[in-house]
């Protein structure tokens, strides 16, 4: 048997057929990590208000520690949560669906 | 193990006419001369995908031709699916398998008529205004007929008027999709993706990269860069001596290999058909690639028909089993499906199973494609 053929039969045991992205055809290209989106808009937001997180928590009621792992990526908040930090930061919270050729343009 | 498909009838389509195979396998490799009908066997198994859909009729019609400005129009793609001669013209498929038996007729006859509004508004890939009002009133040679599909017991009849003015986009719907049937042809790998079902799987991302490294060891990615004139997502290939090039740089064996693999993937769970699988890849590949085409068709549970007329191909499919050792005959993955016309012109189909041809080829020196 090849190196390839030893190599195929290991790899394809590790293969998981369930871990496949479904994405639609049009879509599965210009994947983009919403948390990580999230994240930097809030941080950066933040920051240019000069505001910290324990303040925001205090404005807004959600702990510090929530605030934090959204900030860090590793929680996606609700959209409930999502406006009350927006409240707190003055903003209004915008949701929009635009085409990915627009969104990629910018 | 999968088997989508177990039995096929095909009572009439193209050239072909009371052609049955039975038992059909995980792989089915249909073997014989040119023009003999194995592309035809392809497309009438396509038309069970969507057999309530007369758009999924039009589309196979049409599988034969790409360029959508050089080949005939429509309605005569359309009429080549009927066999010659016939006053009334008729096509039957009917298959057994896991969705169950499924069933499609479509019989009716040429004749000529006077265009009226519904007509140019069936099909109305381009809308022209100008253009239909002109065409209203018109006399134009029409296919006028009925569809008849059915799955078990549902059923449905349906009215089908086609005229040599009628336009179809030719764009694949997977709406009506009853059986994940898809189809590569001969130059899919250069007209379609390559790689867009692949990259949606990591480690089988990676498989496929080790697999084409055996074409050119100094590959170390696929990739899709967006362009910045159009905005579409282009396939590039990074490699480790020239860098990000387009995948339409590199050769024709390196692309067939990924659409064969793309093709496993995006067929999860049905039918991947292959027409002619030899072109484009040189003969001493065809036993990795072969062996790595079955493994993934196992491991993504797609059943493969595969045509070819190369017996070098044919060789290496069956050297992928393990036919010298001992195989149970009833757990033999291939099918190897033979065509040949007789002095008549009749088609002659002979089915045998893959240790069967092997064992026959070592003895007798057997020729499959006789």
């Amino acid at each position: 048997m090849s190196d390839f053929q030893s190599y195929l039969d290991k790899a394809l045991k590790n293969l998981d057929v369930n871990a496949t992205k479904k994405e639609d055809d049009s879509l599965q290209m210009i994947d983009y990590d919403i948390a990580k989106e999230i994240s930097e808009l809030l941080v950066s937001v933040r920051k240019e208000l000069n505001i910290s997180q324990k303040q925001l928590s205090q404005k807004t009621g959600i702990p510090q520690a929530n605030i934090s792992k959204i900030e860090n990526g590793k929680y996606l908040p609700s959209l409930l949560i999502l406006k009350r930090l927006c409240d707190g930061l003055g903003k209004k919270l915008v949701v929009d669906f635009v085409d990915f050729e627009e969104n990629l343009e910018d | 193990m999968s088997k989508y498909l177990k039995d096929l009838f095909i009572g009439q389509y193209r050239g072909i006419k009371n052609l049955e195979l039975k038992a059909l396998n995980c792989v089915n490799v249909i073997v014989g001369d040119n023009n003999s009908g194995k592309s035809s066997i392809l497309e009438s198994i396509y038309l069970l995908r969507a057999p309530f859909s007369f758009d999924n009729v039009l589309r196979t019609a049409r599988m034969r031709d790409v360029g959508v400005f050089t080949g005939p129009n429509l309605y005569t793609n359309f009429l080549s699916i009927f066999p010659k001669n016939n006053e009334i013209q008729k096509i039957y498929i009917q298959s057994i398998g896991d969705a169950g038996e499924i069933s499609l007729e479509i019989e009716g006859e040429e004749k000529s008529v006077l265009i009226e509004e519904k007509d140019v508004q069936i099909y109305p890939s381009f809308v022209r205004s100008g253009y239909t009002k002109r065409l209203l009133g018109q006399e134009a040679s029409a296919f006028v007929g009925r569809m008849f599909s059915s799955i078990n017991s549902k059923s449905k009849e349906t009215d089908i008027r086609l005229t040599n003015y009628s336009r179809y986009s030719l764009s694949r719907n997977n709406r009506d999709m009853i059986i994940n049937i898809d189809y590569l042809s001969p130059i899919s790998h250069i007209t379609e993706n390559a790689f867009n079902n692949i990259v949606k799987n990591d480690t089988y991302k990676d498989i496929c990269i080790q697999l084409i490294r055996l074409f050119d060891r100094d590959i170390e990615d696929l990739v899709y860069i967006k362009d910045d004139n159009s905005s579409r997502a282009v396939e590039y290939v990074r490699s480790k001596k020239k860098g990000l090039m387009p995948l339409s740089t590199y050769g024709d064996g390196i692309k067939k290999v990924l659409s064969l693999a793309n093709g496993i993937i995006k067929a999860q769970g049905g039918v991947l058909l292959i027409d002619e699988i030899d072109t484009s890849i040189h003969y001493k590949y065809y036993g990795e690639i072969f062996n790595f085409l079955i493994k993934a068709a196992m491991k993504w549970d797609v059943q493969i028909f595969i045509t070819t007329h190369s017996l070098e191909a044919i060789d290496e499919i069956l050297n992928t089993q393990n036919y010298n050792g001992k195989i149970d005959e009833r757990h033999d993955l291939i099918n190897v499906i033979t065509l040949k016309k007789d002095v008549e012109g009749d088609l002659k189909v002979r089915s045998m199973k893959g240790s069967e041809v092997y064992r026959n080829r070592e003895l007798f020196g057997f020729e499959v494609r006789s």
